[in-house]
């Protein structure tokens, strides 16, 4: 066995240990497993619908081939999602030092730790585009085999080249900017601003493709082309070239992580010799090491400020193409997922009517979605004895931790909120601003029972809390249920009254923030005090 | 100064890792907690500094239990442990700040406790530096500045000559006796039997969770070295 594998298969019996032989959170771990198998299942079902869609729309408009032009957009998507979240810097690992002590080549420690965290963005394209690739080879060509080995040769050739530039960018990223001081906050303004320009691209991308005069110009993006040729034609040269670009990206990232392997990161030495003894509360001293924390972890900042940037954009897109324009944008995408491509009259009144009830409710999963809190005490690692050991109450730590979520969230609520009401009515805005900010608390507090119920405190990365923590997953879950829940109750109730709606809303979104209020106060704090 | 009442401990139901420990240190104790790997000296530690919960027993600090007022014990306590995982992404000084903020300390005492340790520690130049530059005694060396910054009662520390270069453990050895003569006591583990028998009044020696032996440090070792007591009762099943 090479020393990749045994290192991968260490990796791997690590983390089927922590997830299936750990007796003390088992029941919260199967709890986290099950809504993360619900929300795959249901999300590979609802890109299965649509691709199912596609494909027999545009059979019916005789060009087949312009769904899987659509798929492969899709998979570009997601490998750019995948470079903007893990393109933030290098961080030393824990088990860094102990496995350059052992007779392994660097090349090999690398190549495994690559690929073992490669596993997992391999599974999301996976989920994503395979069933489309599958069904297209069913339903347009009649077979399948074809199609299932070029989509899985595709969908990792796509993860193999995401991961290689993605490390690329972080190597000099690193090196570009540890001499400074904030080299951690660098990065993360480096790694939101890569991420604007995703939301911007991803945008762009899905419009321009949902419009059959502009489609092409999208499709005629050489990538696209050749992604598409490889699945269309299995075009031997399409292959060639993919395989060299995720090849040639891979192995340029291994043998640059491999070089400055072990190599010490930090190199800021202050030259100021002065020493500041500014005083502070508990409070303000507890929120300034929290921020402090959450900027200095690019990979936390990339995957926690998704929800606030997409939200942002939807509101400026909204706002600068108008609210009508905006329902007949989503008149159209829906009618890709008709056969006759004609949305029903009936579907056209409900959008009409329930739109800005709609748009409350994306605007509150969005916002919701990845709270700073569901990683918050996990982060604390080795570090936790600190807040345990100092006489620091417990109900600080947790209101410094949900300020964080607060802060992070606050000035795009107040953006998207102030945007948006020039659409919706200006009368709009203490309520969008009320009910995002409600659900805001609700997900910050839920985020920080979900990791209280299921720390991870020994870990090598900050990646296997922030992208791979069973309380993320947790969180999402309990968040979905939480905020969406009430939405569609209310919906399904069918009162007249907008207005009544959203007061109910906010009511009822009161009463869940002081129902989690209460949980943490008793549940949290003795899961806390049990760490 | 700290009392171990029927102190017991247990991760897993019905299984000990300390039963029923009894202890006292006193005011200008210096007390040596001593035990073989997994014996249940650091379990002892994070239950007194209020880290690890506990099933039965007290701990009480000044007097006032634990289990009644936790903040209040940990205001009179400072914490060495034995490893020192301090925020990385906070400078020396940031993070003295921070715990001078948390034990409320005054701006000007804490200028002079600060100045004061970090030029003993040869620290001061590094203290503008974030902590994730340091090295494990640097580190170590500012956990320590950071136990004085309140001027404790009691010093808890967990082998706290661990990654210290000679200067430095001689520095902290002379520093835990100056407090110890000005009314402090210390409650530490350690495996050099020889710095404990060198410097401590008291002593404790654990076996698999329970107390073997505990009193003042003539009366136990009498003729024989420390190593040599620990040896034979240690040793014997």
């Amino acid at each position: 066995m090479s020393s990749v594998m045994k290192i991968l298969k260490c990796y791997y019996v690590a983390l089927w240990n922590k997830i299936f032989k750990n007796s003390k959170y088992r029941n919260k771990i199967y709890v986290a497993l099950l809504f993360s198998i619900l929300g795959i299942g249901a999300f590979t079902l609802i890109f299965g619908m649509l691709s199912y869609s596609s494909i027999i729309t545009m059979q019916k408009e005789g060009m087949p081939e312009l769904a899987m032009y659509s798929f492969s957009t899709t998979a570009l998507m997601f490998m750019l999602m995948l470079i903007v979240t893990e393109s933030t810097g290098v961080k030393k690992t824990t088990d860094e030092e102990m496995l350059l002590s052992l007779p392994i080549q660097k090349g090999a420690i690398i190549t495994a730790k690559v690929l073992y965290y490669l596993i997992f963005d391999f599974v999301v394209i996976f989920i994503l585009v395979y069933p489309a690739h599958i069904m297209y080879g069913m339903i347009v060509e009649g077979t399948i085999l074809p199609f299932a080995i070029r989509g899985l040769v595709l969908i990792l050739l796509c993860t193999l080249f995401g991961a290689g530039i993605s490390g690329i960018i972080a190597i000099f990223l690193s090196r570009l900017t540890l001499r400074f001081k904030h080299s951690g906050v660098i990065q993360s303004i480096f790694g939101m601003a890569l991420m604007v320009v995703f939301v911007i691209a991803y945008v762009g991308f899905s419009f321009t493709s949902q419009n059959p005069t502009t489609a092409t110009q999208v499709y005629d993006f050489y990538p696209i082309q050749l992604l598409s040729r490889f699945m269309l034609e299995g075009s031997f040269t399409s292959l060639m070239i993919m395989v060299l670009f995720a090849f040639g990206a891979f192995v340029v990232s291994v043998i640059l992580k491999a070089y400055y392997l072990g190599k010490q990161i930090t190199t800021y030495q202050s030259k100021n010799h002065e020493l500041s003894f500014e005083t502070s509360t508990i409070g303000k001293s507890l929120y300034k090491k929290e921020i402090n924390k959450y900027f200095s972890i690019p990979i936390y900042v990339s995957n926690t400020a998704f929800g606030p940037i997409f939200m942002i954009m939807m509101a400026i897109l909204i706002t600068v193409m108008g609210k009508p324009h905006f329902i007949h944008l989503i008149e159209n995408v829906l009618s890709v997922g008709y056969i006759d491509g004609e949305v029903p009259e009936n579907l056209i009144k409900v959008i009409d009517r329930y739109f800005n009830m709609g748009i409350v409710a994306i605007m509150a999963m969005m916002i919701s979605f990845s709270p700073t809190t569901a990683s918050s005490i996990s982060l604390e690692g080795k570090e936790l004895w600190i807040l345990k050991a100092h006489p620091i109450p417990i109900k600080d730590v947790f209101i410094s931790k949900i300020f964080v979520n607060m802060s992070i969230g606050f000035v795009p609520i107040l953006l998207s909120s102030i945007l948006l009401s020039t659409q919706l009515g200006i009368v709009y805005l203490p309520i969008l601003c009320m009910v995002l900010v409600e659900a805001l608390l609700i997900s910050s507090m839920i985020g920080l029972y979900a990791n209280l119920s299921l720390p991870k405190l020994n870990w090598e990365s900050e990646v296997e809390v922030v992208k791979q923590g069973m309380a993320v997953l947790l969180s999402m879950g309990l968040n979905l249920v939480c905020i969406l829940i009430p939405i569609i109750i209310i919906n399904t109730i069918g009162l007249n009254s907008e207005w009544l709606m959203m007061g109910i809303l906010i009511l009822i979104y009161m009463a869940i923030g002081l129902i989690w209020a209460y949980v943490l106060k008793k549940k949290g704090t003795m899961l806390y005090q049990k760490l | 100064m700290l009392e171990i009442v029927h102190y017991s401990k247990s991760y897993q139901k019905g299984k000990f890792v300390v039963e029923d420990l009894n202890l006292k240190v006193e005011n200008g104790d210096l007390f040596a907690f001593i035990g073989h790997n997994g014996a249940g000296k650091s379990t002892t530690i994070k239950s007194i500094v209020g880290i690890l919960p506990f099933e039965s027993g007290d701990i009480r600090i000044d007097g006032v239990s634990i289990q009644d007022d936790l903040i209040a014990c940990k205001k009179k306590i400072a914490y060495i442990p034995d490893n020192p995982d301090l925020y990385d992404a906070l400078t020396g000084i940031q993070y003295l700040n921070f715990i001078g903020d948390v034990f409320q300390v005054k701006s000007e005492v804490r200028k002079e406790k600060i100045e004061k340790y970090a030029t003993l520690f040869e620290l001061k130049q590094y203290l503008n530096n974030l902590i994730g530059s340091y090295s494990h005694g640097m580190k170590q060396k500012l956990a320590i500045i950071s136990a004085f910054l309140h001027s404790p009662q009691l010093l808890v520390l967990d082998e706290p000559f661990v990654g210290l270069d000679p200067k430095a453990a001689f520095l902290v050895k002379q520093a835990m006796v100056e407090f110890c003569k000005s009314g402090g006591a210390i409650f530490f583990s350690t495996h050099v039997l020889e710095v404990a028998e060198k410097l401590c009044n008291k002593i404790a020696i654990i076996k698999n969770g329970q107390l073997v032996i505990t009193g003042k440090m003539e009366e136990i070792t009498k003729d024989a070295s420390l190593e040599e007591v620990f040896m034979e009762l240690t040793n014997h099943e």
